[in-house]
């Protein structure tokens, strides 16, 4: 396929306002924890690390039973292309590699660590002082090539929560040009602020791993897209590009508070004016998009050789008796993390891993923090209204809505008939499961949930033909 | 349970996301519509008293019952609570000459729910607009009685019948209706004809207030536009429908009184006359029936606008908005699937 001609990005960002077609505005409830600052959460005893918190091939253990690993160490290697390593946040001793519950359901092999809290201490001390990312970070000593290794060795995946290998995207690709790396800190999911306080917290290292993107990349401009309901990040980036002596090629686009903003289909037509195509993606464009707490990640790997063993996130809801944003080792069991935050409100219904629009959500509490973990949500019983399902009025709102042009009705329609071939004809698979219409909804149609059961049907009938 | 003793069993419920709805749902959209139908509900009972109100009652009865009965011989769960047999029952009061038998008007609102309704499914199910089922039923059952037009606030008995007593006592004022004025200019033999019957139409003030002979609910423009504003606010309809019937009826309308002025009817008296604007806003509205995307609505419109103008001017029967929403609602399927959305990303496509 030939390089479509692209759109050029508009030079001048700062006094519009973009937006996307469609969406929805729930309740974003931000105010419980948007102005709590991060906390470091204490050492769990212990860690339980699973091989597959990436999209891809699960990471194969490189340490035995009983094999003492220190903070930072390889645990278990990337095997195949898309895939990535995983280091240990703590020092100790692993206690067993076993299948364990995964958050999709399944028993996926994972690894316990027993915590050594001392060792773990002091290694995590000696640390403090390679914290920082100058805000005028000199990039001459790294090649694009060092960077996109650092980045793979790192075990670094998209921690918005899609937990894509970060280095495939960061890899140039000469027949598809990148000229945009944009940055994306909408954060739109209600609820979730752990976006939202790395932009206030760690501008500095966000912009940094911006400028070492471009570099891997080769492209020319850099943008950081955030909603209009964070008015101090949007400043506090904007003062951190012009300290970082690169403000020509960077500059920060203000995004309608709206969901969902921040999902890769409807932000990037929305500051680029180039839709993703359908079946494609987005170096398909010339765009490299990445979460701004990944860019944070990436700065931190290239420039101290950090692996990825620690994030923020959000922990959130009226379930939880004290909200937070937390950094937290990777792998933190959640009843421990909960326990920690003064435990469950006994309101408490629903605990969802992520934000509550496209979360999906655990019966228990017996599952570790994922990287691509943003925030656990626990709901209480007044937040989550099982709404009575009615017939399809054919009210059209739901239309209305999807932000990717789609008519979810229509495609709910055809999967709950099992017309599968006909949901695939009307773009079943463009469906990002954003939950818009289903928002919308009047009758409580389960819509996301028809959409994946045609999906998990449409992957039966390819593999029958 | 405690909450720690529910996580420690695994007992939080499984639910796909998104865990967070808006809090409309389908009986506060039929609430919405009712709420809509208040001021030419009260319009009605001003114009035609005791009158307005029976046939209401009874044709909301009949539809109730009848929703009660199919979902009975289906095992069906009762849906009387979603609130959709009511609006039936009352739109289609509010298109019936107010001298109409009531007990006609409920078998006509047992039949809109019945059959244009149960017979298909239940709610969602239907193709064809249930209160416009229920009225061509009536119209094919009853044609002189759905056409006896009277002057609102003339007395007369419950039940219809003979406007003129036995003893010969005038009990009622029969009236033309706008449309059927204008039926009888282009029936006219010669222009002089054609001019004198003009005369008796109503001005656009009067078409617009109301008072004027028709069926309950579509003599007065303005207690429909009022009702309408709501449901737009609400975003219970929105405005691609009507303005596709304002703007179909209107082209239609403007080119044939362009082309014979003296025997056409103004377009102003077509679009406040007869069921127009009831049509364009609550009956063509019903979102069961019409187009899903937006595009598709207005597509949806304009067929109704100019169907009806067509039926108005050149067709048998003074007012055509009835056959011409059913008519649309056959093409439905086919506006949805020419007029679908092209998803965002599908070549051709770029940021809308």
């Amino acid at each position: 396929m030939p390089t479509p001609k692209l759109k050029p990005i508009p030079e001048q960002l700062a006094d519009r306002r973009f937006s996307f077609r469609g969406g929805v505005h729930p309740p974003e409830h931000k105010e419980i924890t948007e102005s709590l600052p991060i906390e470091r959460l204490s050492l769990p005893p212990e860690i339980i690390l699973s091989t597959a918190m990436h999209v891809g091939a699960p990471a194969k253990p490189v340490v035995a039973k009983k094999d003492t690993v220190a903070r930072g160490q390889l645990i278990a290697e990337a095997s195949g292309f898309v895939s990535a390593p995983v280091h240990s946040p703590v020092a100790g001793q692993v206690t067993d590699i076993c299948p364990l519950p995964h958050q999709s359901g399944r028993m996926v092999t994972a690894l316990r660590i027993a915590t050594d809290a001392e060792a773990t201490e002091q290694a995590i001390a000696s640390e403090s002082e390679q914290k920082t990312i100058p805000a005028d970070l000199d990039l001459s000593p790294y090649s694009p090539e060092q960077i996109v290794t650092a980045v793979k060795d790192a075990g670094i995946v998209g921690l918005g929560g899609a937990a894509f290998p970060s280095f495939i995207k960061l890899t140039a690709n000469p027949k598809k040009p990148t000229d945009v790396v944009l940055l994306n800190g909408s954060e739109c999911e209600p609820y979730l602020t752990a976006d939202h306080r790395m932009m206030l917290e760690s501008a500095a290292a966000i912009i940094g791993g911006l400028r070492l993107a471009m570099k891997a990349t080769g492209a020319p401009r850099g943008i950081v897209a955030i909603e209009d309901n964070k008015p101090d990040a949007i400043e506090t980036i904007g003062q951190a590009i012009a300290a970082s002596g690169a403000g020509d090629a960077l500059s920060v686009a203000r995004l309608k508070t709206k969901y969902p903003q921040g999902g890769e289909r409807t932000l990037i037509p929305a500051v680029t004016g180039r839709a993703v195509p359908v079946g494609g993606f987005p170096p398909d464009i010339g765009v490299c998009i990445l979460n701004v707490g990944t860019a944070a990640a990436v700065a931190a790997a290239v420039v101290h050789g950090r692996p990825l063993i620690e994030r923020v996130l959000t922990i959130t809801g009226r379930g939880i008796a004290r909200p937070g944003n937390l950094l937290v080792p990777i792998g933190t069991p959640l009843s421990f993390l909960v326990d920690q935050r003064g435990g469950l409100n006994a309101a408490a219904a629903r605990i969802i891993l992520g934000g509550p629009m496209m979360g999906p959500n655990a019966p228990a509490l017996d599952l570790p923090v994922m990287k691509g973990m943003s925030g656990i949500t626990i709901l209480a019983d007044e937040d989550v209204r099982i709404p009575k399902e009615f017939p399809c009025i054919r009210c059209g709102r739901c239309v209305d809505a999807c932000p990717l042009g789609l008519v979810p009705a229509q495609i709910a329609r055809l999967v709950a008939r099992r017309h599968i071939q006909e949901a695939l004809d009307t773009h079943l698979l463009s469906c990002v499961e954003c939950g818009t219409c289903n928002y919308v909804c009047p009758s409580g149609i389960p819509l996301v949930q028809y959409f994946r059961s045609g999906k998990f049907l449409a992957r039966r009938l390819q593999q029958k033909s | 349970m405690v909450p720690e003793e529910k996580a420690q069993r695994g007992l939080f419920p499984l639910k796909s996301s998104p865990h967070l709805t808006a809090p409309l749902t389908t009986p506060r959209v039929m609430l919405d519509v009712l709420i809509a139908l208040l001021p030419v509900t009260i319009a009605a009972i001003l114009f035609f008293r005791l009158h307005a109100i029976v046939l209401i009652l009874a044709s909301v009865a009949g539809a109730a019952l009848a929703e009660w009965i199919g979902n009975r011989l289906m095992n069906k769960e009762h849906t009387l609570l979603d609130g959709s047999a009511v609006v039936t029952g009352m739109i289609l009061a509010l298109c019936l000459p107010p001298t109409f038998p009531f007990y006609f008007a409920a078998l006509g609102g047992a039949v809109s729910t019945g059959i244009g309704k149960m017979a298909f499914g239940g709610l969602g199910y239907n193709i064809f607009n249930p209160a416009m089922v229920g009225r061509t039923f009536l119209t094919a059952c009853f044609g002189t009685m759905m056409t006896a037009w009277i002057e609102p606030g003339t007395l007369y008995p419950i039940g219809g019948g003979d406007l003129v007593t036995a003893a010969g006592d005038v009990i009622a004022v029969t009236a033309a209706t706008p449309l059927g004025i204008a039926k009888q200019m282009l029936a006219a033999g010669d222009p002089a004809e054609a001019a004198a019957i003009a005369a008796q139409l109503p001005g656009p003030l009067r078409l617009f207030l109301g008072n004027i002979g028709g069926s309950l609910g579509e003599t007065s423009a303005l207690a429909i536009l009022l009702g309408s504003l709501w449901m737009l606010l609400r975003r219970t309809i929105t405005w691609h429908i009507p303005a596709g019937v304002l703007l179909g009826a209107f082209v239609f309308g403007l080119v044939a009184w362009l082309a014979n002025p003296t025997v056409v009817a103004d377009p102003s008296a077509h679009l406040l006359g007869g069921a127009m604007l009831f049509g364009a806003f609550i009956i063509a509205t019903d979102p069961v029936t019409c187009p899903l995307s937006a595009s598709g609505r207005f597509a949806f419109g304009v067929g109704v606008g100019l169907i009806t103008m067509l039926i108005r001017i050149v067709g048998g029967y003074p007012e055509g908005v009835m056959y011409a929403v059913l008519l649309m609602n056959a093409v439905t399927p086919f506006l949805d699937r020419w007029t679908a959305p092209r998803p965002l990303g599908l070549e051709g496509t770029s940021h809308a």
